[in-house]
């Protein structure tokens, strides 16, 4: 009886589920053969009325099973709920039916976990993670074969084998501008919070102190975990964050996915006309040289001209394979400064796969924004070196941070301009503390003051373009007081239309704000530094256009906190059962994997 | 008994007005989007007849068909997209459906001469509203011969 309950429980919640959202008439923006398509959420199975008719039949028989077993009233309530919802379904009232299904069945989990504590937690948890892991493992299977074997037309509805899957993730993206607001806003949002202690000796207050006593002691805990299963999945994420996206840029130029061989990634051309004009326009090495110096990211199109002339293959084939070599740079960088912040393998290493599969590749390989990867490489990689300069305070580490943040700058003036407005915001912070230490805060000054006195002579004394003379022209014409007020509009467009929808993948945002709640209860340097990014992003994201908060949202570090938020759940299963807890990184993986696959196989007409 | 500050009422308003503006925000995200427009083309097939080939520097024209169990929805327009390559020769024309669900679409590529006799391109007609892109499309990949 107790075995019955704790998998049928699980498997009919997802399953109703997935018929509220399907009778709902919900329906989400996705991207098919790069256009951003409005599509029902309907996941039929048989048909609607005999899927709810199942539905509510099981439910009345799990009711059944409940009530004999334990004999309350509530229990007999759930009984006669139960059977009020098979009336409605056979009444055809399919909505009202599935949605008190959904109720009853929710209710019972928490009566036999909670209240009668008759049923292993770990088994309920361990049977609705083998759901939905079924569920992505038929997607991804589905892409799989769909590369091996093609011959789907894709405008029409996916097979199935992706469909319930894609439908699944998509239900929480109505969502989606919400909680990526509210996790943007945490770091002052906190402030607001603070003056509503819970009253001492209550039950919120023990609520509370728990979960903060949970948060210091995974602070500890993250930092000493190395077992076996640490290594083994740290190698798999970090393998994958390496591989998968060298292989989706390959499949880009494949028959099967681009039959009319169109370049991928909307910027890209831009790169390879800048090159040519420069290169029509000068006679010598140095002419060249010059000329792309005065761009605002001459490093990234001189890499791009060099590179391509070593390996001997014209400029716009260069490029369209780029993403070859700069997803798994980003992906390095990110894992060296991940494991800065954390010293944790796996943290390191789930970060970097979750930016080589998650919304900032997806984004870049669409919009072929190859400089804002160099920038953000080297940003990445500077920081790092940084935060060694200030542990060991050593000037000449200083010095190569801000030798890697000039050609930070050189490449892209957007990650810099981050980064840069980071460092200064933070170095007030630290300057207004009451135990503030004073070599660091003059560390973090010469750092600032350089980057910006270089934008300053790059700009201003040799007449170049630079950062700060995009930030004036871009914030001037773009930031305004409209665009607040229009908010949502501009934000839902973003979420949905820019960049192919690229950001609308809800698993990022719900980590990230677990992962901010944890950051916010540690007070360390460099998480303090990360904090102060996001508050920085806070401003340009409200004031501006879509394309601004699409560039905010690509340039914060929006994926460490979103490792550290799945490293807290991860945590949180593997002290009550290991297996779910290994279900969890599985889940996690496939989820990243079809978001990738999802996105890019459709990113050709 | 706890006495409530300034402090506490100022956060209580502040977290009450954020979420005011969450809960609109809301509203205004799921509205547009997620269910009144999916009623326009419900019940709707769409077929189109493409041209076998492509010539560069001729006009192309294609004939397609809407056909809905209801009325036609006036919002909804017809649109042609061709692509040859890269993003640059990107051609793009919108034109009204008839009451009948007919509709005839016309291209006229005016993109830089390939340098090759023949390119693949890709010709996709789909069925728009004023918001978003529906899911009614057809879409073929021809070759274009290029005259030297």
């Amino acid at each position: 009886m107790k075995r019955v309950l704790e998998l049928g429980l699980p498997f009919l919640l997802i399953f109703t589920y997935m018929k509220i959202i399907s009778l709902s008439g919900l329906a989400s923006v996705m991207l098919i053969r790069r256009w951003s398509m409005l599509k029902p959420l309907n996941m039929v199975f048989l048909n609607d009325y005999l899927d709810t008719l199942i539905v509510s039949v099981a439910t009345l028989i799990l009711m059944i099973f409940l009530a004999y077993r334990y004999k309350s009233l509530q229990t007999y309530v759930l009984l006669v709920v139960s059977t009020l919802s098979l009336i409605l379904s056979v009444a055809s009232h399919l909505y009202s039916s599935a949605i008190l299904s959904f109720i009853i069945i929710l209710y019972s989990i928490v009566y036999v976990l909670f209240i009668v504590k008759n049923a292993e937690f770990t088994e309920i948890l361990r049977t609705f993670f083998s759901a939905i892991l079924l569920i992505c493992f038929l997607s991804f299977s589905g892409w799989i074969l769909y590369l091996t074997y093609g011959g789907i037309n894709p405008y029409r509805d996916p097979i199935p084998l992706q469909d319930i899957g894609t439908k699944l993730l998509y239900s929480f993206s109505p969502s989606v501008p919400i909680i990526a607001i509210i996790f943007l806003s945490m770091p002052l949002l906190i402030f607001v919070l603070k003056p509503l202690t819970p009253i001492e000796g209550s039950k919120p207050a023990e609520i509370f102190r728990k979960f903060k006593q949970f948060l210091r002691r995974l602070e500890v805990e993250l930092n000493n975990l190395h077992g076996r299963m640490h290594v083994v999945w740290s190698i798999i994420f970090f393998a994958l964050a390496l591989l998968i996206p060298i292989f989706i840029t390959l499949i880009l130029y494949t028959d099967k996915v681009n039959p009319s061989n169109m370049v991928i990634g909307v910027d890209i051309m831009n790169y390879v006309n800048n090159i040519n004009d420069v290169l029509s326009r000068s006679s010598t090495e140095t002419e060249v040289f010059v000329n792309l110096m005065k761009t605002d990211r001459p490093l990234s199109l001189l890499l791009i001209y060099h590179i391509s002339k070593l390996l001997n293959i014209n400029i716009k084939t260069f490029s369209m394979y780029a993403p070859c070599f700069l997803a798994p740079l980003l992906a390095l960088t990110t894992y060296f400064f991940s494991k800065n912040i954390l010293k944790n393998n796996l943290y390191a290493s789930l970060t970097s796969f979750m930016v080589s599969l998650g919304p900032y590749t997806t984004a870049s390989l669409y919009g072929g924004f190859l400089a804002n990867w160099i920038g953000m490489s080297l940003t990445l990689v500077s920081i790092t070196i940084l935060f060694k300069a200030l542990e060991r305070r050593s000037f000449k580490i200083l010095t190569a941070s801000i030798v890697l943040s000039i050609l930070s700058h050189l490449s892209h003036p957007i990650p810099w301009s981050f980064m840069t407005a980071t460092t200064v915001v933070y170095g007030l912070f630290s300057f207004f503390k009451k135990n503030k230490d004073r070599l660091v805060l003059r560390f973090l000054w010469i750092y600032a003051l350089t980057n910006i006195f270089f934008d300053i002579f790059k700009t201003r004394v040799i007449g170049f373009s630079g950062a700060s003379f995009v930030a004036q022209s871009t914030i001037s014409a773009e930031l305004s007081i409209e665009n607040l007020l229009n908010f949502w509009q501009i934000n839902v467009f973003m979420f949905y239309f820019h960049v192919g929808g690229a950001f609308n993948f809800p698993p990022v945002y719900i980590l990230a704000i677990l992962g901010m709640s944890l950051f916010l209860q540690w007070r360390s340097m460099k998480t303090d530094y990360l904090k102060t990014w996001i508050v920085i992003s806070l401003p340009l994201y409200l004031l501006g256009p879509d394309f601004f908060q699409a560039r905010t949202l690509q340039n914060i570090p929006i994926d460490f906190f979103a490792s550290a938020g799945a490293m807290m759940v991860f945590y949180y299963l593997s002290q009550r059962d290991r297996i779910s807890a290994n279900l969890f990184l599985l889940l996690i993986l496939l989820t990243y994997l079809n978001n990738i696959l999802t996105f890019t196989v459709n990113l050709p007409f | 008994m706890v006495a409530i500050g300034w402090r506490q009422i100022l956060s209580i308003l502040a977290l009450n007005i954020f979420t005011l503006w969450l809960t609109y925000g809301y509203f205004i995200s799921l509205n547009p989007l997620t269910v009144s427009s999916l009623q326009m083309f419900r019940g709707c097939v769409l077929s189109v007849d493409f041209p076998e080939s492509l010539h560069y520097g001729h006009e192309i024209t294609m004939t397609g068909k809407l056909s809905c169990i209801d009325r036609i929805h006036e919002e909804l327009l017809a649109q042609a997209i061709l692509i040859c390559g890269d993003l640059s020769s990107l051609t793009v024309n919108t034109t009204r459906i008839r009451e009948d669900g007919m509709f005839i679409l016309k291209l006229n590529p005016s993109f830089q001469k390939p340098p090759t006799d023949k390119v693949l391109c890709s010709l996709t007609v789909q069925i728009i509203s004023k918001t978003v892109s529906t899911e009614l499309i057809e879409k073929k990949t021809l070759a274009m011969f290029v005259a030297s």
